[in-house]
């Protein structure tokens, strides 16, 4: 164990053991031993690696940048990381790095999911992304836009709440007749209070400022009975972050999206009228539980006519999102076709109406 | 072969039938079965009827009666009209005046078929009517002119402007014409194609902020613990919507035009009064 990185190693052979996502174990790449996650365990075990234990022995030194400066377990050369990094790769020698004083301590996570989907299902997925999209510019989705793309495990933070509301709104009851030659309309008004209280578990809420908030939110829902406690073994093959939004300051956005749906949740019980408007809404929070997972998350960089796209993947369940370009010229031309198409339709409806 | 000979008989026998039935000579135009004229001012109208139908291709009939099984002259008239096979072309364009001395009034009728309903509306067969009226001390043969007279000067006119929007349908009844109706088409073929590659455009946009944290509401976990609607006032609005009317079956008004269907099922067109 030199320099303050990890790194996995096959008991037969000493080649590096990298996580396998469709397996969901460990694989030798020299000579292919496979390894479960109990094996793995006992393999630590007898390593005697104490993660908990926080040494900043382990890291070497701070570059001139501010960078961090590990050397490499398998070929000695430095791995330059930043500080929230906390696995990477030996640009000489390819090995997986795992950063062991970016999880220890406050940085520990309590879970992870590992990765489910391989770099190919990613690279097909984005292959598929078209379908349904008529207005995707033709070559977009080609393999040979793929820049750039990783698969990290992603800091996210996970919120339990105990939510208190109560609601107060105007409801109405509209009803009309029509008596000689008027129209009649009854309008019913009443105040309707609704008090309850409910459960919210594990809101997620992405702890690392580099990755777009919008995006994480739209690869949700992971599923979390994939959750599984964490070992760093996980991380080899992949990239890791470390938070660096802490859990207060993350929690806003997760009591955001609680309120909102126990708004909804009170509102919802107002039954039996037609028009319902809330008039105010108040919540009390208690936060239950604050769990540090790491999520896997397959992340590419799409080039496509000079300009970078950036695309998420859910490692776990293959929701792949991102905004893509829209060919204007195709939706001029389907929009004039489908104008034109429904005008032939009508015209065709009103020549056969005039036959009969 | 003695079946060829009766087959030949029927036919034979059927050509000779038609003559029988179809008794009334329709090129005399002028039927005075009321007796109201005599034979020389017979003559005179049907020269003058004559000059009518060759100018404005649309037959015309003179006709009185005084033995009218039914109350209304139009009755009379229109099965007139319609069992004679009346008419020029193929919506049996013409028209028909009556004076129908049944009941022992002058009850005047002018009927109009085919093209002729769209040349006289309503409004041109009251002035019609009037001209008539004018002259009614002055004889039925007086009356008779002027009602050739009124009428050649407004077919002289052509359709009747209130009729311009109008056509003769595959049954003879009035139609307004149908209007292509570009705007609404239009407007809706926009709306629609709109709506259709709004939709597909926002399908390439998939990072969205979450605001609902619905996914991760505890099922089950939702207690009330106030659910109360308190009544707070009640309100009552009216809007005049206007009477609803609806028109009789059977006869009806297109364009400036009314008509109503005789016995055979033909449209006609027309207007009378007593004099």
């Amino acid at each position: 164990m030199a320099g303050g990185t990890l790194d996995h190693k096959c008991p037969n052979c000493d080649a590096v053991l990298k996580f396998n996502p469709h397996g969901q174990n460990w694989v030798c790449e020299y000579c292919q031993s496979k390894f479960t996650r109990e094996e793995i365990d006992a393999q630590e075990a007898k390593k005697g690696h104490v993660l908990n234990e926080e040494t900043e022995a382990d890291k070497l030194e701070k570059d001139a940048e501010g960078m961090d400066v590990y050397s490499c377990p398998n070929c000695g050369a430095q791995i330059v990381a930043d500080e929230n990094t906390s696995a990477t790769f030996c640009v000489y020698c390819r090995s997986t790095a795992i950063l062991k004083n970016k999880l220890v301590g406050k940085f520990n996570p309590a879970y992870v999911i590992p990765f489910q989907k391989t770099k190919e299902d990613a690279i097909e997925a984005f292959k598929k992304i078209g379908k349904g999209r008529p207005f995707m510019p033709k070559l977009f989705s080609s393999k040979q836009n793929i820049e750039d793309m990783k698969g990290v495990y992603i800091p996210f933070w996970l919120y339990d709440f105990g939510v208190s509301g109560a609601l107060e709104a105007d409801a109405k009851r509209i009803s009309s007749w029509t008596s000689g030659n008027y129209r009649y309309t009854k309008t019913d008004t009443y105040r309707a209070y609704r008090e309850g209280n409910m459960t919210f578990h594990k809101i997620p809420v992405d702890g690392s400022t580099r990755f777009n908030d919008d995006m994480m939110n739209s690869i949700e829902p992971f599923d979390y009975a994939g959750l599984q406690t964490f070992t760093h073994a996980y991380l080899s093959g992949f990239l890791a972050e470390k938070y660096d939004v802490d859990s207060d300051a993350a929690r806003k956005g997760a009591e955001v999206r609680a309120k909102n749906t126990a708004t909804s949740m009170l509102q919802e019980s107002i039954h039996g009228y037609d028009a319902v408007s809330v008039l105010k809404a108040d919540h009390n929070l208690e936060l239950l539980k604050n769990e540090y997972v790491l999520l896997p998350v397959w992340m590419l960089n799409i080039q496509y006519q000079g300009k970078i796209y950036m695309f998420a993947m859910n490692g776990q369940t293959g929701k792949l999102i991102g905004d893509i370009p829209i060919d204007k010229k195709k939706v001029a031309i389907w929009w004039i076709g489908i104008t034109l198409l429904l005008f032939g339709i009508l015209t065709v409806i009103w020549l056969i109406g005039g036959l009969l | 072969m003695k079946r060829n000979i009766y087959v030949f008989f029927a036919i034979f026998l059927f050509f000779l039938a038609i003559p029988l039935t179809n008794a009334l000579d329709t090129s005399l135009k002028v039927y005075d079965y009321a007796d109201l004229l005599t034979d020389g001012e017979e003559a005179t109208l049907k020269s003058e009827v004559q000059k009518y139908i060759d100018a404005y291709d649309m037959d015309m009939v003179l006709l009185t009666t005084s033995e009218n099984p039914y109350s209304d002259p139009y009755d009379y008239a229109a099965d007139f009209y319609d069992e004679n096979g009346f008419g020029k072309n193929q919506y049996k364009d013409g028209v028909l005046f009556i004076i129908d001395r049944t009941q022992g009034y002058n009850d005047v009728y002018m009927l109009t078929t085919g093209e002729a309903i769209r040349v006289y509306d309503d409004n041109r067969i009251d002035s019609i009517l009037d001209d008539i009226a004018e002259v009614k001390e002055e004889g039925y043969y007086q009356m008779f002119h002027a009602f050739i007279e009124s009428s050649s000067f407004y077919a002289s006119k052509g359709v009747a402007p209130s009729n311009k929007d109008t056509h003769l349908t595959k049954n003879g009844d009035l139609a307004y014409n149908r209007k292509f109706p570009w705007f609404p088409f239009g407007l809706i073929s926009i709306i629609v194609s709109s709506v259709i590659v709004g939709i597909l455009v926002a399908k390439n946009k998939m990072v969205k902020q979450a605001t609902s944290a619905s996914l991760y509401l505890e099922k089950g976990s939702v207690n009330y613990t106030r659910k109360e609607d308190r009544f707070l006032h009640t309100n009552t609005s009216s809007v005049y919507i206007g009477s609803s009317s609806s028109s009789s079956g059977g006869s009806g008004r297109v364009g400036g035009s009314s008509t109503r269907s005789s016995h055979s099922g033909t449209s006609h067109g027309g207007g009378g009064r007593r004099m």
